[in-house]
């Protein structure tokens, strides 16, 4: 039981993570996509506040 | 054999138009100085720079705003682009460029040119870091970390300038949780509390205080009467007491005897004021008796006899004289009887007043007796009325004691009614705090801007930094790690016997180990004490590398001579290999006299 539980936890914790890195990782590639067809600025407000929820 | 032909419009130094073909393989440019060759060099870079990439590169045109430049390529690649001069830039007006992913990177990658970035860092020994940044796209990250540093300083100095505001407003979160927490407490005490009909309550109350009323009135009855009562057994005592004290007075007096003495003595006296009745009424004869004689005995002188008078008889007067002191002695004898009872009389009347005295004082007293023992039984009379209006009272009083308890309960639910009350005012008298205090809060709030919402976000930026730093850190890291298998790869087929081994080091330093001569062992070298020949070769193999591994698709290769002339054997050697990097190698070369740029075939 114990150690069905602790593997959940772990489960969790590997699927905030994943979570946590998507959120990242989708990001990056929006960041770097409106980078390279021109400049950042404001836009970069826009992708902070998508990561932030 | 693949052929390119490159035509070229006001293109910097190349005015007007002109055209150069160029073969599969290696090519040479020939000119003079300040003929043309940077510029057909800067026309094969304006194939391959993209719209984004042509800002600051007017110089390229070397012309007025406005003015128009051009470069067209038949061939193996086909293309036509066009250029507008602008007040800082080129601006596209014709065909894409012929690569799509230079990034930035086209002149460092397929220009070995003195100027080039790698042969910079090789030459003077720096890090190569700016360089493998720039291959692996990290400069994007580090633009999008710059920009992420200034959201987060922007943030944090908002933040900052908020501070005092914050402590108010964490102040005001506290309260507001506080008031939050009190309500929901309130309102699960209000659950508690069972729902009240408040008008079927109230009028409960109104019947219950009136069967108050009248319990108190009953009361106050009950208390009256006993005290009726008690003042009834009291009086009924007092006079018993009394009547107890007659009965003993009269036993003592014996009225009956005393009214026999009375009786007796009145008739005593009765007897002898009869007795001295008589002996007035003998005596007031004897005085007539006398006169009678007095007048018979003046007769008999006047007429020496007579009759009498009063019977007729004839009297003599000797016999007048005898009944004359006979008279005289009876009236003596009587008087002196009337006067003896006379005074017995008096006597006797005090005697009888005495006794009467005392018989009549036995009978006020059995009178009085009477009275109260007549008194007594009113009284007792009273009392047992009272006592049946004390008895019917308290009857009263306890059916009335139903209602009394029934009193208890409306108490007990008004109590509950008083409580619910208390709690919803409590519970508005928080909400209309908590709507004042929310309103504080939200005025403070936008004072300051979201702090809750700016912390999260200078948390999410701070993530995102460290996210962005390591993803750039991951790619300059492989691009590290392919560099140094791709180089010393270049060089096992290279087979050149005095270089061991070719490392970027974790600093991005370039380390060189060598088969050093009388020696066994292997030494690691610094940059700086290689050769410039060798250096100049292992940029060379840098940027061999680089094209082949970044830029595989630009067709264009372009060696300055000053990179060829140190060490031409080197060159040679990985001329088959440079064949392999671009489908056109263009070595320039300075010629001593001409006026044109000529490209040779080798």
């Amino acid at each position: 039981m114990v150690e069905k539980e602790s593997k959940t936890k772990e489960e969790s914790n590997t699927r905030r993570n994943a979570d946590e890195d998507s959120v990242f990782t989708r990001f990056e590639m929006k960041a770097l996509k409106i980078l390279r067809t021109g400049h950042l600025n404001n836009e970069i407000y826009e992708l902070i506040y998508e990561a932030m929820q | 054999m693949k052929k390119i032909t490159i035509e070229t419009e006001n293109v910097g130094g190349l005015m007007g138009k002109s055209s150069f073909s160029f073969t599969e393989g290696m090519n040479v440019v020939r000119a003079p100085n300040a003929i043309g060759k940077t510029s057909l060099l800067h026309a094969i870079e304006l194939l391959g720079l993209s719209n984004a990439e042509l800002k600051d590169k007017k110089f390229y045109a070397n012309l007025f705003t406005g003015d128009k430049i051009s470069v067209r390529t038949s061939g193996s690649v086909k293309t036509n682009r066009t250029f507008t001069v602008t007040k800082n830039d080129l601006v596209s007006n014709g065909d894409e460029p012929i690569i799509h992913t230079s990034k930035g990177r086209l002149s460092p990658i397929c220009f070995a040119t003195p100027n080039n970035p790698l042969f910079n860092v090789i030459t003077t020994g720096k890090s190569l870091r700016p360089n493998i940044e720039n291959l692996s796209s990290a400069d994007d990250y580090t633009k999008v970390i710059k920009e992420l540093e200034k959201c987060y300083t922007y943030t944090n100095n908002a933040i900052q300038k908020a501070q005092p505001k914050i402590a108010q407003i964490e102040l005001w979160e506290r309260q507001i949780k506080d008031a939050e927490t009190k309500i929901k407490n309130y309102q699960q005490e209000l659950k508690k509390l069972p729902a009240i009909d408040k008008k079927k309550l109230f009028e409960n109350i109104k019947e219950a205080e009136k069967k108050q009323s009248i319990d108190q009135q009953t009361a106050k009855n009950i208390t009256k009467i006993k005290m009726k009562i008690d003042d009834l057994k009291q009086s009924i005592k007092e006079k018993e007491d009394e009547v107890a004290m007659y009965t003993e007075l009269i036993k003592k007096d014996e009225t009956e005897k005393l009214e026999k003495i009375y009786n007796k003595k009145n008739e005593e006296l009765r007897k002898i004021k009869n007795e001295l009745r008589n002996y007035q009424r003998k005596l007031s004869i004897e005085h007539e008796m006398q006169k009678l004689i007095e007048k018979n005995i003046e007769n008999v002188a006047k007429y020496k006899h007579s009759n009498c008078f009063a019977c007729g008889h004839e009297i003599e007067k000797t016999a007048l004289g005898k009944l004359k002191a006979g008279s005289a002695q009876r009236i003596a004898d009587l008087e002196k009887a009337i006067k003896k009872h006379e005074f017995e009389v008096d006597k006797k009347e005090e005697e009888e007043q005495e006794a009467d005295y005392a018989w009549t004082a036995s009978a006020a007293a059995e009178n009085m007796k009477t009275k109260l023992l007549n008194s007594i039984n009113g009284l007792k009379s009273t009392l047992n009325k009272q006592e049946k209006k004390l008895k019917d009272e308290q009857t009263k009083r306890n059916s009335n004691k139903q209602n009394m308890s029934k009193l208890a309960t409306n108490k007990e639910e008004f109590k509950k009614y008083e409580q619910r009350n208390d709690l919803n005012n409590k519970i508005q008298e928080l909400k209309m705090q908590l709507e004042s205090m929310r309103k504080h809060h939200t005025k403070d709030l936008e004072s300051v801007g979201n702090v809750p919402e700016m912390k999260k976000r200078q948390e999410t930026i701070s993530a995102l930094i460290d996210h962005m730093s390591k993803r750039k850190e991951q790619l300059v890291e492989e691009v590290r790690n392919k560099f140094n298998s791709l180089i010393n790869q270049v060089y096992n087929d290279l087979d050149y016997k005095d270089i061991k081994d070719v490392t970027i080091g974790k600093d991005f330093f370039i380390k060189v180990t060598k088969y050093k001569e009388g020696f066994k062992d292997l030494a690691d070298f610094p940059l700086e004490a290689l050769s410039t020949s060798e250096r100049l070769t292992l940029g060379l193999i840098l940027l061999i590398v680089t094209k082949r591994h970044y830029l595989p698709e630009f067709p264009f290769f372009v060696i300055d001579e000053v990179v060829t002339s140190y060490d031409p054997s080197r060159v040679e050697k990985i001329k088959d290999y440079l064949l392999d990097v671009a489908d056109y190698i263009i070595i320039t070369q300075l010629k001593s006299s001409g006026t044109t740029v000529e490209v040779i075939q080798e």
